[in-house]
């Protein structure tokens, strides 16, 4: 069943070909991050603990000065850096992170403005003042200053980066969640529920959290993409992992003081940032699509 | 006989000035169906749904009086109280199928939860089993043949028709002693709709509940119903048993609505229609059929006539005496 209609959403997404190339980037994408995420993570524990080169062209931290700053080639899809490092290599090992970051902070931003925008539209009144003018307190900020700044006080780490962006991500949801929590409140079948005895808390969560995320979803999709280049950008600041795991961003910085003589280090995991933000905006607009046909 | 529903001075008005519902009194016995009729716009839903306890979701809506249910005063209650007595005490039918069901969930969710509901305010534990079965024999009593087929679907993959028999079996489930049903079968084409009317009788008494069936159609209200209510613009014109109320209609409005019945053995050439349109909240200080009357009088704009008893009936008609409403009667 579930299969099935995998299977059938796949076809419909092939046939548009703007929702198709976004398809095969997100594919692409996610497949390898989970591909190379579980060698990573699970190689090491079966005591494999290079399993997260195996399928990488060189080990993306093994410094090769003879080869430093060689310009791309068959042997160096990417080129390399100044410290002779594969930068093909340095980009597919940084996609798992990329990857589980922006699903992480999607979903965060999911919950946390779920929670918040359902019950503020559900409740109205108090609970809607409330929620709302917290929402509107934290969209008044740029959201990349304000991830720069909670990071910039908690700490620098993977985590922090993570939580930063989750901090600055879930206003947007909880406006969209609290329209929608409007929309489903004047159906029928919500006053159904009520009379079949349900609790206010359990109309939510049985009769409003589906509709709304079947709306939401295509935005969400768009969105992987947005997470993923404010997470660059991130990087690019020095707020990402510290050094030497490789980040598409911190590798656009770094590749910046040699430019233009050697462009490829800047330029190619630019290129690449770019590819997944316009697949995932490509994906996103065929699910956006699909579900209005549904 | 033990009175279920008990429906007091219920005024609603929507915004500032849309008087839904004004004085209507009436009371409702357990057992009984009791039909509202009246045209469209005369308050029929917003009566609905003050009995059930969903006017107070509306933000603009004024409402006073008291509407009483198994000893709970429905309008005046906590969320507490309104939390139990729903689940058991009262559940509703709507008009269209399609909306009163979540389109993400099936029906077999539906249901479950129905019954999971109303067993858990009963203080009885079920286990999934026990669900899945009265949850079978519920569809089997609404007619359907192949449950275990029908509770993988989801509401579109239904017929009209179908899913009033699914929101008959969720009636089932609940084991409410009062059901509301707001013109169930209205959205029906006709053979669909004798079903279903059939069914909800069949199910009404098997079950032992009290049925208030809303209808704008006397004659499906004739077919049901043990009394009959005729509401205009707000307010009960007349209430009386089907049988007297069908063959001796006293308010000439009601006279009006059983002369438009198409019958079959009078082999008329056309249908009779009420002479004039039917215009809501027009600014009447009295009868508000008045404008659309053959035996109007004087009298019948000098206040709203009473609701008064003539031969152990009801009626609002100034021909049975001039008596007239106290001038409160609106909202406040
Ligand atoms: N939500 C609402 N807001 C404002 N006015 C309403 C609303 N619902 C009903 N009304 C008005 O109240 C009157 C009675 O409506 P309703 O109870 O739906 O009548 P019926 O079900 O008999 O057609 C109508 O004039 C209608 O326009
Ligand atoms: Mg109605």
């Amino acid at each position: 069943m579930a299969l099935s209609t995998t299977w059938a959403f796949l076809k419909r997404m092939m046939r548009n070909p703007y929702s198709a190339i976004g398809t095969v980037i997100m594919i692409l994408f996610f497949g390898w991050a989970i591909i190379e995420g579980i060698l990573r993570y699970l190689g090491p524990a079966l005591g494999f603990s290079n399993a997260g080169y195996l399928l990488l062209p060189y080990n993306p931290f093994s410094f090769n000065l003879s080869q430093s700053l060689v310009s791309p080639s068959l042997s160096h899809l990417f080129g390399t850096d100044s410290l002779g490092r594969d930068l093909f290599s340095r980009v597919l090992y940084s996609i798992p992170i990329d990857a589980a970051i922006s699903v992480i902070v999607v979903g965060g931003g999911i919950v946390v403005g779920g929670v918040v925008g359902l019950t503020a539209g559900y409740y109205g009144k108090g609970v809607d003042q409330v929620n709302m003018r917290v929402t509107d307190l934290f969209l008044a900020f740029p959201a990349l200053v304000l991830a720069m700044v909670i990071e910039y006080t908690i700490g620098r780490s993977i985590l922090y980066a993570t939580i930063s962006l989750i901090v600055v991500w879930w206003p947007v949801y909880a406006r969209l969640f609290r329209s929608e929590a409007l929309r489903i409140k004047n159906m029928r079948f919500v006053d159904s529920a009520i009379l079949s005895g349900l609790s206010r808390m359990q109309v939510i969560r049985r009769h409003f959290v589906r509709p709304a995320l079947n709306t939401i979803m295509s935005y969400a999709t768009v969105d992987l993409g947005n997470v993923i280049l404010t997470y660059s950008i991130l990087s690019f600041l020095g707020l990402g992992i510290p050094p030497p795991e490789p980040e598409l961003g911190s590798m656009v910085s770094d590749g910046l003081s040699y430019f233009p003589q050697n462009w490829w280090w800047a330029i190619l995991p630019g290129v690449v940032i770019v590819l997944i933000v316009v697949g995932a905006a490509l994906f996103g607009d065929g699910v956006r699509d699909y579900l209005a046909g549904e | 006989m033990e009175r279920i529903l008990r429906v007091e001075d219920l005024n609603v008005t929507y915004g500032e000035s849309t008087r839904a519902l004004r004085k209507v009194n009436f009371d409702l016995f357990q057992g009984e169906i009791v039909g509202i009729v009246g045209e469209s716009g005369s308050g029929k839903s917003t009566l609905g749904l003050a009995i059930a306890s969903l006017l107070a979701l509306n933000k603009k809506v004024k409402f006073s009086g008291k509407v009483n249910v198994n000893g709970v005063d429905i309008l005046n209650a906590s969320e507490e109280q309104l939390y139990r007595i729903r689940g058991t005490g009262i559940f509703v039918i709507f008009q269209d199928p399609f909306q009163s069901l979540d389109p993400l969930v099936s029906i077999e969710d539906h249901l479950s939860e129905a019954y999971a509901i109303s067993s858990d305010r009963n203080n009885v534990k079920v286990n999934p089993e026990q669900i899945r079965k009265a949850v079978i024999t519920a569809l089997k009593k609404v007619n359907f043949t192949n449950p275990e087929v029908i509770l993988k679907k989801y509401p579109h993959e239904l017929s009209g028709g179908q899913n009033q028999r699914i929101m008959i079996a969720m009636a089932i489930l609940e084991k409410p002693k009062l059901l509301v049903a707001d013109e169930p079968t209205t959205a029906l084409d006709v053979t669909t709709q004798a079903q279903v009317l059939t069914l909800l009788k069949k199910i009404v008494k098997e079950e032992d509940m009290s049925l208030l069936f809303i209808t704008h159609d006397l004659a499906v209200a004739s077919m049901l119903c043990d009394r009959i209510i005729v509401l205009y613009d707000g307010l009960i014109q007349e209430i009386g048993s089907v049988k007297e109320t069908i063959s001796d209609p006293l308010h000439p409005y009601t006279k009006g609505l059983i002369n438009s019945i198409p019958n079959e053995s009078k082999k008329e050439g056309r249908l009779k229609f009420i002479k004039g349109m039917y215009i809501h909240n027009e600014v009447i200080d009295g009868c508000p059929f008045y404008p659309r009357c053959d035996s109007r009088k004087d009298e019948c704009i000098k206040g709203i006539p009473s609701l008064i008893e003539t031969r152990g009936r009801k009626v609002r008609c100034i021909i049975y005496g001039v008596e007239y409403e106290r001038s409160d009667t609106t909202a406040k």
